[in-house]
């Protein structure tokens, strides 16, 4: 294992990535450095395609990882090509968990549980976030090295998974998403600054909960709510619908319905949210769809400005990012407009 | 402001001139000076008769006290009272003072602020306070937040001007003879000044207040094939439908009502109650649209004020809050409403 310091960090990184491509990985035309999202991949040159790979067999199952000595490291390497364990210890520490990961996630989870008692308790409350439990006092440095699996895991074959090289690529939700077939997961293309993807379907407020910082996505869905709506009470789950265009699942008793996800605003299809909720519940008696919408928008609107009142006087980069998502998220969810006639592939229930 | 003793000689004058002022203090409460009853156990009258009442073309400053111009319509020693009110009361009290800070804090807000709510119509430091004669002004806004409309004039209603707002008191009762508050009141008396939202209260009167109303700004927005005018505000009788007019093939909207938290399914419902005669507009999507552009503008207002010190600015950014909490409150449509319209003659 080379030391960090012997060499130049160009050429530290061409080692990476001469070693990743020997063990079948690609990694072409591509160099870290800092940019507008913190660390990055960009194109060396942009005029040329940049092309990232990971073969199945070099990605890293969650399960099968540990941290070591403050270091994150493989628990059983026998399934990988020789030197890999060596190589992936290296590429944590000095370019993924050692680099920045985990003292930009530990900031934000210490920031997040300095947020006023009413603010964190609201976010509990929301379904957003329970900061208590995910970051306790007990067991900082596990907690923290979860919350990195959990920004950087993607399911795969039933198996959740860490991505070595693309999991440097940071998010963008006006990008494609990581191209997967079955040989593994590849990012290919042209790039005139940073190469981007989208991570995955979520909100602004999900986006910073989960990730750790504010985007302008173009959906916005439901907070966890119970609303009385005439006779009955509705429980939206409050979960992010990953297709957001297909019917959101139902629950439905005597009583109470329960939705798994509500999605309120959409940029690209604002006809769409209200139509969505509409059609799901069109053979459900004793429900106005259309209130039922106004109704959950509305519980989520004034949430998220009881947010913004709570943490107004919050000091610190995390009471920012917080009042950012808040206000980012009533956009999202303000991109409702009429509705339309569903399209029949649109649907389809949820899975 | 003099002794308890001074406040009720004042007022023995005033009852000399015509008007009530029955169990009434001035003293601080929670909105700044106001008016409460001495014994919260009785009623409180206050009546300004008409002839008391000053129309506001009538009021100069001379100087520095806020003054009738010409008195020869009022009783004998009533503009030396006035005089006399205005300077121990009112201007004089705090009324210059609080004019003064706000609208100078609004004037620091930072350039970007002040454009972006320019261009939402909701302030205008160039039309509302140039400070060409800084005085003039000062007062004019002051006498903008103390004066009412009565047989179509503006008028100042002393003493009754004195009261604090609060959106869910009683407004003033207007009889024949004047204008009047009365009745039991526990602790400070209150009236609804007027029909407003909380970013137009805060921006008219420099105070916070939870309307149950929310107005649109002032929008330029396309629908469908159809350029859109929205002409921001309130002020007017909000349950009935809004104006609308084809203007050069640009649909005009006057003061949509987009929320009322007392009366939720009103907004939607007059809002296609007042698009139903016009052709190639979809009045829920418009009024959607509206809304849309509503929270984007007060979302982006909040962002601007991000970081920005000072009282007004945050009084601003609570104010966006309300506001937006305010246009929360519209939920589905009476359909009983449209549907009984629907069915009536259209010459009807």
């Amino acid at each position: 294992m080379t030391s960090k310091d012997a060499l130049a960090p160009t050429e530290r990184w061409e080692q990476l990535v001469e070693q990743f491509v020997s063990f079948g990985g690609t990694a072409d035309n591509v160099m870290q450095r800092e940019g507008d999202f913190g660390l990055g991949l960009f194109p060396i040159d942009p005029a040329k395609p940049a092309e990232l790979h990971v073969p199945d067999r070099l990605l890293v199952a969650t399960d099968n990882l540990e941290l070591r000595d403050g270091s994150i490291a493989l628990k059983d390497a026998s399934n990988y090509p020789p030197g890999f364990e060596e190589w992936y210890q290296r590429f944590q520490a000095d370019y993924s968990w050692g680099a920045e990961a985990q003292a930009s996630i530990q900031s934000f989870e210490e920031g997040l549980k300095s947020l006023p008692e009413r603010a964190q308790k609201l976010l509990r409350n929301l379904g957003i976030a329970n900061i208590d439990s995910r970051y306790s006092e007990a067991n900082k440095e596990k907690d923290i090295f979860d919350r990195f699996i959990a920004t950087r895991r993607i399911n795969r074959n039933n198996q959740t998974w860490l991505m070595p090289m693309i999991e440097l690529v940071n998010h963008s939700p006006r990008k494609p998403s990581w191209g997967m077939n079955e040989h593994g997961i590849t990012v290919k293309g042209t790039f005139d600054g940073e190469i981007l993807v989208r991570y995955s379907v979520a909100d602004p407020l999900r986006r910073l909960f989960q990730y750790g910082f504010n985007c302008h996505e173009p959906h916005g869905f439901s907070a966890r709510a119970q609303i009385k709506h005439r006779d009955k009470t509705i429980i939206i789950k409050g979960n992010i619908n990953y297709k957001p265009l297909s019917l959101p699942t139902l629950q439905i008793n005597e009583t109470e319905i329960i939705i798994d996800a509500v999605m309120l605003g959409s940029m690209d299809q604002p006809r769409a949210p209200r139509s969505i909720l509409r059609k799901a519940l069109s053979k459900t008696d004793g429900l106005d769809a259309d209130e039922l919408f106004d109704q959950i928008v509305q519980r989520n609107r004034l949430a998220l400005i009881q947010l913004l009142r709570e943490t107004d006087s919050a000091e610190g980069t995390t009471a920012q990012l917080v009042r950012t998502a808040c206000r980012d998220q009533l956009i999202a969810i303000g991109f409702h407009i009429g509705s339309r006639e569903l399209p029949e592939e649109w649907i389809q229930t949820a899975t | 402001m003099g002794s308890a003793s001074d406040w009720h000689a004042f007022l023995d004058e005033f009852r000399a001139f015509g008007g009530k002022a029955e169990n009434v203090m001035q003293r601080k409460g929670a909105f700044g000076m106001g008016l409460f009853p001495i014994d919260p156990a009785k009623p409180i009258e206050l009546l300004v008769p008409d002839e008391l009442l000053v129309p506001i073309d009538n009021i100069e400053l001379r100087e520095g006290d806020v003054v009738i111009k010409d008195d020869s319509a009022f009783p004998q020693g009533y503009g030396d009272w006035f005089r006399r009110y205005q300077a121990n009361y009112s201007w004089g009290a705090e009324g210059r003072d609080n004019t003064t800070a706000f609208e100078e804090g609004l004037k620091a807000l930072p350039n970007n602020v002040q454009q972006l709510m320019k261009r939402i119509g909701l302030y205008n430091a160039e039309k509302r306070y140039p400070g060409e004669n800084t005085e003039l002004e000062l007062m004019q806004r002051f006498i903008q937040t103390r004066c009412i409309n009565r047989q179509e004039r503006k008028v100042i209603m002393p003493m009754i001007e004195l009261l604090n707002h609060s959106p869910s008191a009683k407004p003033y009762d207007m009889p024949e003879a004047g204008i009047a508050v009365s009745g039991l009141h526990d602790g400070e008396v209150l009236v609804k000044y007027s029909v407003s939202d909380p970013i137009r209260r805060l921006l008219a009167y420099g105070f916070n207040a939870k309307e149950p109303l929310g107005f649109s700004i002032f929008l330029r927005l396309q629908h469908r094939d159809q350029k859109v005018v929205v002409q921001g505000g309130g002020g007017r009788q909000p349950m009935k439908p809004c104006g609308i007019e084809l203007k050069d093939n640009v649909v005009v909207l006057q003061q949509p009502l987009l929320a009322s938290s007392m009366r939720p399914k009103m907004p939607r419902t007059l809002f296609i109650q007042a698009c139903q005669n016009i052709e190639g507009i979809d009045a829920n999507e418009l009024f959607d649209q509206i809304h849309q552009r509503n929270t984007q503008a007060l979302v982006q207002l909040m962002r601007e004020l991000d970081g920005v010190e000072g009282d007004i600015a945050q009084r601003l950014r609570t104010g966006c809050l309300d506001q937006l909490a305010a246009l929360s409150e519209h939920i589905g449509q009476r359909d009983d409403i449209l549907n009984n319209q629907s069915a009536q003659p259209e010459a009807a």
